[in-house]
């Protein structure tokens, strides 16, 4: 079954979806949390759980999107 | 400087070259290298460190409890880093990371390890929570 957008999916605009929603300084804070003392594939894999739990309705491929989005906005270039 | 470079430097051990090859060859080891593994591993990537060094490197960090020295009963040594050994509880609400350490959590892996007849050589764990409110 294709994974189709739900009216909670996030548009990526953490400005916009911060103040539906406390997801995204959430998710930040985990990886944040934790990029410092583990590999970046633990930090990423963290934030998307705690995505998962403010967004259960969220099929796993949005969800992972969404988060990829938000971390690599977040990254340092 | 690495963050087990500074952790030497605050228990007094002056950071050398050779010591930080080393402590290299320590810090991205997967196994329990004995002296002579070390000593293999660090003449790769420097090839003026002698076994002396080695051995004194190993001793003066066992001293300073930044290793552990394990015995195997192979009538030698083997060696691994002394990590700050931790895990998180990551609150699922806010994203909030708490970091903790159990002593009882980490025998009970090494005696489910044991009970499956292997020897506990890595692990990860992550707890996930919500805060309970009083």
């Amino acid at each position: 079954m294709p994974c189709a957008p739900t009216p909670h999916n996030h548009s990526g605009d953490p400005a916009t979806d911060g103040s539906r929603c406390k997801c995204h300084r959430a998710v930040m804070q985990a990886y944040k949390g934790l990029i410092d003392d583990q590999p970046d594939s633990v930090a990423r894999q963290v934030a998307l759980r705690v995505y998962r739990h403010h967004h259960p309705e969220d099929c796993i491929t949005v969800a992972r999107l969404t988060v990829e989005r938000w971390v690599n906005e977040g990254a340092p270039h | 400087m690495t963050d087990l470079e500074r952790r030497c430097s605050e228990a007094g051990l002056k950071m050398t070259g050779q010591r930080k090859t080393i402590l290299e060859v320590l810090g991205t080891a997967k196994d329990h290298p004995s002296v002579e593994d070390v000593y293999d591993r660090a003449k790769q990537l420097d090839d003026s460190i002698s076994i002396a060094t080695v051995y004194r490197t190993l001793s003066l960090l066992d001293e300073l409890d930044l290793v552990i020295r394990h015995e195997f009963q192979e009538g030698y040594s083997r060696y691994e880093l002394n990590w700050d050994h931790h895990h998180h509880l990551i609150d699922l609400d806010t994203g909030k990371v708490v970091e903790f350490q159990n002593d009882e959590l980490e025998a009970l892996k090494e005696k489910i390890a044991l009970e499956l007849g292997y020897e506990l050589v890595d692990h990860r764990l992550e707890l996930y929570g919500k805060k309970i409110k009083k």
